[in-house]
């Protein structure tokens, strides 16, 4: 029942991870309709960024995280320009290509000016954890989880609560209309970006002292959190992050009963299922969604 | 509008700009380089580069095949690619077997592989085909590296064996150069078949595909399925070669440099997959401190990949033939026999029977309980202001939509549940009201992709494309386009568009024709040609049914109207006298309620 | 004075040339009707005043001085709304929110802005009970005055109104029409492209009729609906004239 326990926790923090990741991927897709494959390397490059900081330049955890911040800020919009703005009118299959584009000259990029070897990011916390009954409760999982909900909760008063918020509603559920409004719709979408970069770096900087900081981290987690939309429910904001949090759960209880080595695995194996048996997720097609 | 006698030539295929001699061309060429590789000295370093430009071309070709020609993506190039070089490095070390079977078997689970996928993701298509094949190529990876007991795992697999003819280094080479130049062919000549055209059609406009007769689902899954056998046979010729495989040679990456690969050379055309795998395989070797640091080439291929996409997305063989095909002048046309529409059935005295049939969205009942009956011969108008539910009943009637409730008979067959393309292969022909035709093709293709359809009973058995062609032409000829019927799509105008693809159609022979909207985007001149047209394919005693809103040509060719207004039929009868009706008149002018 | 004039517009989708040399002009204060059967041009010209496609050639005044090309943020923040056809309602906010977004050519904190939408609840009180209802719960009419509400808080000097009786009920569509009345009286012009041609004259001060991208007629209402040729251009007739 303990080992139940403790699996649990780290499954949902593990999810909380992927939540986030898929948080971004969704928030792009409703707004511009692109596929973002390069949305894990965001995770992984903030991670870089903060070992830069962090660990080389030796500078306090905080200042790292902002300085970590911004760099993504200014990724997320130098994407939006590089890759998204010039194919906006075209069909969605060369954006594909070029947002793989993207994601592989990020990963390269980082691996030529890092190296091959897994980096080392420490915990926020000097604690690394404490017991509560026959549970133990990893601090950086606690931050993660904490992070996220708070996190949760400023998306859903930003999206519910404000006029930015409405108008990039607006603007994601119909761009030409927002456009006859007079809302500026290119600015929305650089704002949806650049969201979506800090807060894909936000996760990745949360999961690196767990895992290694490593090249491959990205594009792992990516495929993770595609794999949550889809099972929540493609294009779903609540479904992304439900479905976060089972594939966190299902990935870790696999682990520990089933196989380590294919943990991996176990995200592209309930990807090829739902989309082979139920490809509207679990949420299906949220009827807002159709105009 | 006048129509030239057509200019009397030998009697050819007129749509292939070149034609035998290229052919025979292109075997001297591949027996002269055969030739070259096997007796030149050759060192080893040179002889490498050959060998993975030959094998990496096999895999590449499988590109140009399902998003070249088929336009959808596969980014697990590389996982089928390390099938099948596994199955020949397992099956000749581990098990003993003859390099001939390994290849073979490996081939084959490719392709079964392929066909799998396929078969489970195409429906979906798009972002999540993408997805798909990238996690099925992480699967294949992760297999490649854990399953030690049976794959080696990381080590991989040393001293592949080759076959007993080709021993040595050199004589291998030669013998995939030899395996490269008849794949290249095959697939060349690819685009030409039938299932070659079905993927083009495909690529270039999936519905007006389905309409013309063509299984959407089916030739997805065939162009997926070659690729992936493609890439398996591929890679069981690298296996071979290099007598040396481990799962790092074959992950994500790989299908990365194989879409880069076809990108830059030019996606459509297995030459420009030939030019783009050679490039990117010298270019490194050329600038070789790019290797040294690791992920600094790779960089580059993704920045590389985006810029192809945005500044040249037809690839270096693309951007040629672009360029070139404007000094190419279209091949002359030869004389065929006058077109003969003869609708198939000759049955019943009703050509289209609908009973209550309605299509409701949720809440919205589009098309309410709507009845009407076509009789054979004639022009019939279905008519109605906007939002009247005629175009949704057009969309039910040929299958794009599903009928809520009621019946749809065509002649004698209940189509009520048929998909697209089967109501096509039962004698249900249309054309949509802002033009679908195959934008890569030239006008006779695009008329010849109709005319294949199954089920004409008008071509000839075993007629071959000669036979298709003529059918063809003579659809254009009636049309008036004979003359033009060798010019891509893109050099007519938007009235001509419209002519092409009622020739689409009626090269089909289809027993009833279904036309949306045809007047649309016409000026006066083409509407008073095309009413002529519609009068001259119904004297020949074919079907039409007809949805328009330009009152002058409706009233001028139907004989028979029916009205629908808020997706009710409010009126049904002769022409002149359903349009003096008060309700239909009120219908469109509007009443003080 | 002139509000909009309109001189010799052409305005093309890719080949086909929708709009074949259309002069019209909208006088401040009125509301003028562009009628004519589907495929006639109507809505493209409306498009191509609020930006959402450039003309070809020709000119588009608005108060003196050209708008040819602007794109639709610009054109809207000079004062011309545009309610366009299908009614467009945003599906996931709720009708309040809808509203408010209406003024997004102008500043305004969601307090102020939420207040303005309170009150244009007394131009529209069909849809007071619907304040917080989401955008795809209503229907087709209730949709229809949230969009009209929406144009409206842009606080336009120049209303163009896309076909706004189309697809709905008889019942409906007077209770909009009053409302066209009622926002002609407070001093906004509109311009009001209509199928449904007996309601569309039934409010304007002056009509145009076009066909097939050209300008047909145009006169007072009375004038209009008594010329046989209106009848033509909707039912067909007058090309088969010009044949013989």
């Amino acid at each position: 029942m303990s080992l139940v326990l403790q699996l649990l926790f780290t499954g949902i923090g593990i999810g909380a991870v992927y939540a986030l990741v898929a948080l971004g991927f969704v928030l792009i897709f409703r707004a511009t309709n692109v596929v973002n494959f390069a949305q894990g390397e965001f995770s992984m490059v903030a991670a870089f960024l903060m070992v830069l900081c962090a660990v080389d330049l030796e500078l306090p955890y905080w200042l790292s995280f902002l300085i970590a911040l911004g760099g993504m800020a200014f990724l997320g919009a130098m994407f939006n320009l590089g890759v998204y703005y010039p194919l906006r009118h075209r069909s969605f299959l060369p954006v594909i290509i070029s947002t793989i584009g993207a994601s592989i000259f990020l990963a390269n990029s980082t691996l030529a000016l890092y190296g091959p070897q897994p980096q080392v990011l420490q915990g926020w916390f000097e604690t690394p954890g404490f017991q509560v009954g026959p549970v133990y409760l990893d601090s950086q999982y606690l931050l993660i989880i904490a992070v996220t909900i708070v996190l949760v909760a400023f998306q859903y008063w930003f999206f519910e609560h404000t006029l930015l918020g409405k108008k990039l509603q607006a603007t994601s559920q119909d761009k030409e209309m927002a456009s006859l409004l007079g809302i500026p719709v290119a600015r929305m979408i650089m704002i949806t970006f650049i969201y979506s970069a800090v807060i894909g770096g936000i996760a990745g900087i949360l999961v690196a002292p767990v895992l290694f900081v490593s090249i491959q981290m990205g594009s792992s987690i990516a495929l993770k959190a595609f794999a949550a939309t889809i099972i929540g429910g493609f294009g779903d904001v609540a479904g992304a992050i439900i479905g976060g949090l089972a594939l966190g759960i299902i990935e870790t209880f696999g682990a520990a009963y089933i196989s380590v080595p294919y943990k991996d695995g176990f995200a592209f194996l309930v990807l090829v299922l739902f989309l082979a048996f139920r490809p509207q997720g679990i949420f299906g097609e949220r009827v807002a969604e159709k105009a | 509008m006048s129509v030239e006698a057509p200019i009397r030539t030998a009697r050819r295929s007129p749509s292939r700009f070149a034609i035998a001699p290229a052919h025979i061309g292109y075997f001297v060429l591949s027996a002269v380089a055969v030739l070259l590789v096997s007796r030149a000295s050759l060192d080893g370093y040179i002889l490498n580069i050959l060998m993975q430009a030959a094998t990496y071309s096999v895999a590449v070709f499988g590109l140009s095949v399902v998003l070249g020609l088929c336009g959808q993506i596969n980014l697990a190039q590389a996982a089928f690619f390390g099938i099948g070089a596994y199955a020949v490095g397992l099956g000749t070390v581990d098990y003993g077997l003859s390099y001939w079977v390994c290849l073979v078997i490996g081939t084959v689970a490719a392709l079964l592989a392929g066909a799998f996928l396929g078969m489970t993701t195409l429906r979906l298509g798009g972002h999540y085909l993408a997805m798909v094949t990238i996690s099925f190529q992480q699967i294949v990876t992760l297999i490649m590296t854990n399953a030690v007991g049976f794959t080696h795992g990381p080590d991989g697999v040393p001293s592949i064996g080759r076959p007993a003819l080709f021993q040595t280094s050199q004589s291998y080479l030669a013998f995939a150069v030899a395996a490269l130049a008849i794949i290249g062919y095959c697939v060349w000549n690819l685009k030409d078949t039938r299932l070659g055209r079905a993927m083009r059609a495909v690529r270039d406009n999936e519905l007006a595909a389905s309409v013309a007769g063509i299984n959407v689902y089916r030739t997805k899954v065939a162009a997926f399925a070659i690729s992936a056998l493609l890439g398996g046979l591929g890679g069981g010729l690298f296996a071979g070669g290099f007598t040396y495989v481990s799962p790092d040679q074959f992950s994500f990456a790989e299908s990365i440099v194989f879409l880069t690969m076809a990108l830059l050379g030019g996606v459509a055309s297995p030459i420009g997959s030939a030019i783009g795998t050679g490039l990117l395989i010298l270019i490194p070797e050329w600038l070789r401190f790019l290797k040294s640091i690791p992920g600094l080439y790779l960089a580059i291929y993704g920045v590389a990949v985006i810029l192809i996409i945005i500044f040249m997305p037809d690839g270096i063989w693309g951007f040629v033939t672009n360029f070139l095909r404007r000094f190419i002048r279209p091949v002359q046309v030869a004389a065929v026999p006058p077109l003969v529409l003869a609708p198939d059935r000759t049955g019943t005295e009703t050509v289209l029977d609908v009973k209550g049939l309605s299509k409701h969205f949720g809440g919205l009942k589009a098309v309410d309980n709507v009845d009407f009956a076509v009789r054979r011969g004639g022009i019939h108008a279905l008519i109605g202001p906007n939002g009247s539910g005629k175009t949704t009943t057009l969309n039910v009637l040929s299958g794009l939509y599903k009928a809520t409730s009621g019946h749809v008979r065509l002649g004698e067959s209940d189509i009520t549940n048929l998909s697209p393309h089967r109501r096509t292969w039962d004698g249900l022909g249309r054309t949509f009201q802002n033009i679908r035709l195959f934008r890569s093709m030239t006008a006779l293709e695009n008329v010849v992709v109709g005319a294949e359809r199954r089920g004409n009973s008008l071509i000839a058995e075993g007629g071959g494309y000669a036979a298709l062609e003529e059918r063809a032409l003579a659809a254009l000829e009636f049309v008036g386009l004979g003359p033009r019927a060798n010019e891509p799509i893109t050099r007519f105008s938007y009235g001509h568009q419209r002519l092409i693809e009622i020739a689409r159609a009626l090269a089909a022979n289809p027993t009833l024709l279904l036309l949306d909207e045809p007047a649309a985007g016409l000026n006066s001149t083409e509407k008073r040609a095309l009413h002529d047209l519609l009068e001259r394919i119904a004297a020949q005693g074919l079907t039409i049914l007809l949805i328009d809103h330009d009152m002058t040509l409706v009233s001028g060719a139907a004989q028979h109207i029916t009205v629908l207004n808020f997706g009710k039929r409010i009126a049904d009868g002769e022409s002149m006298s359903v349009l003096r009706q008060p309700d239909v008149v009120s219908a469109y002018l509007g009443s003080e309620t | 004075m002139t509000l909009l004039a309109i001189k010799d517009l052409i305005v093309r989708y890719g080949e086909i040339e929708a709009v074949h040399g259309v002069t019209l002009d909208v006088e401040e204060g009125q509301v003028v009707t562009l009628l004519g059967s589907n495929g006639a041009g109507k809505s493209t010209t409306l498009r191509a005043i609020s930006g959402l496609i450039a003309p070809a050639a020709g000119e588009l005044l608005y108060d003196g001085k050209s708008i040819a090309g602007h794109s639709p943020e610009a054109v809207v923040r000079l004062g011309i709304s545009h309610v366009p056809e299908g009614r467009r309602v945003f599906p996931g906010l709720s009708v309040r929110e809808n509203i408010m977004l209406g003024a997004s050519n102008r500043r305004g904190g969601a307090g102020a802005l939420g207040r303005e939408a309170d009150k244009m609840f007394e131009l529209f009180p069909d849809i007071r009970p619907f304040r917080d209802a989401l955008g795809w719960t209503l229907s087709g009419g209730q949709q229809q005055m949230v969009a009209v509400a929406r144009g409206l808080m842009a606080k336009p000097r120049l209303l163009l109104l896309d076909e706004p009786s189309l697809g709905l009920a008889p019942v409906i569509v007077q209770a909009v029409f009053r409302i066209i009345s009622e926002i002609r009286r407070r001093g906004t012009t509109v311009l009001l492209v209509e199928q449904n041609a007996r309601m569309g004259l039934s409010v304007a001060d002056y009509g145009y009729v076009l066909e097939s991208g050209r300008l047909a007629l145009g006169g007072k209402p009375d004038e209009l609906w008594g010329n046989e040729a209106i009848r033509a251009a909707y039912l067909g007739g007058g090309q088969v004239a010009a044949r013989i």
